[in-house]
């Protein structure tokens, strides 16, 4: 076996044991989240408090959108489109602190807060705990889109972007459940 | 009355959450709409150019994609509203909820590399 060809199998095999890890993770946190999910379930059952659904549709909506230049800005540099890359990843990382501004800045400015009993702890815990994700997702985004600048992604080796991805829609993934269970299922309660 | 048209409502319900179901099985387990490669012909091999064409065909292809399940997504969160708005049902919810998710985990997060030998 050529050196090449070593170090080609080496970081196939790198690849594969990366991805493994990073499926891992969202293993360990789909049992936090569930929990919180759990959580909300067990405590409103039914009910739920009465919150903007015009501000959880948009930011729902803005999430979505996110998630679509993120998978847009993945494909770009798998096929060595540099330019639509950086512009997608910076696009995805202003809807996520749009999405953020609308949940800290207005969801919680609303009527409820952390101490009104079942529903302020569940609301604040949850929302808090994604919007800590979110953060940290906008953060990850910026740092591969300085590495992406400085060109340090190709078609041929982006693990970075594909974790940062992957991540991204993971955050995604978990608002997909998230958004009924705060703002469509159950009877509004005042 | 208000029972019957329950009733009729958990059907439609049901067949919608059967049908999902099986479409997701279908696109999933089956490979459906993936678009399959062809080896190349003897003429298309011998152009040059045809390589640039066929790359550029895969990159508008991939970002195709991509905007397709953007819509589905969005076709989806709009059902869902709808259907907390005007029906409460609860099982539609989560049936849309878990249509949701089934595109992202295969068409964004690509579950299918963590037992494929796909690269960069």
């Amino acid at each position: 076996m050529s050196a090449l060809t070593s170090t080609f199998a080496n970081y196939r095999y790198q690849l594969r044991s990366n991805r493994l890890g990073l499926w891992l993770f969202f293993v360990s946190e789909a049992f936090m989240f569930g929990g919180l999910l759990v959580a909300r379930y067990y405590l409103w059952g039914n009910t739920r408090p009465e919150l903007d659904q015009a501000l959880g549709l948009a930011i729902t909506v803005i999430l979505l959108l996110s998630s679509f230049f993120m998978n847009r800005a993945e494909t770009a540099i798998a096929h060595d489109d540099r330019r639509t890359f950086l512009v997608s990843l910076m696009v995805t990382a202003i809807l996520g602190v749009i999405f953020l501004v609308g949940v800290v800045g207005f969801e919680w400015g609303g009527h409820i807060k952390p101490s009104d009993g079942a529903y302020g702890a569940v609301l604040y815990g949850m929302t808090g705990m994604h919007a800590l994700h979110v953060l940290s997702g906008v953060i990850f985004i910026l740092i591969v889109w300085n590495n992406g600048r400085k060109g340090r992604f190709s078609a041929e080796r982006h693990w970075g972007v594909e974790a940062c991805a992957v991540y991204w829609h993971y955050v995604d993934l978990v608002w997909v459940f998230f958004y009924p269970a705060l703002y469509l299922i159950g009877s509004p309660v005042h | 009355m208000a029972d019957i048209s329950q009733a009729s409502a958990a059907l439609v319900g049901l067949s919608v959450t059967i049908g999902i179901l099986i479409f997701l099985g279908l696109v999933v387990f089956f490979g459906l709409f993936v678009q399959r490669e062809y080896p190349p012909t003897v003429a298309e091999e011998e152009e040059e150019p045809a390589i640039d064409r066929t790359s550029a065909a895969k990159r508008s292809a991939a970002y195709r994609q991509g905007f397709l399940v953007l819509v589905g997504l969005a076709v989806l969160t709009l059902v869902e509203y709808l259907v907390a708005v005007y029906l409460s049902s609860v099982v539609i919810i989560l049936i849309t909820n878990l249509a949701k998710a089934g595109l992202i985990v295969q068409y964004y997060m690509h579950v299918s590399r963590l037992w494929s030998e796909e690269s960069h």
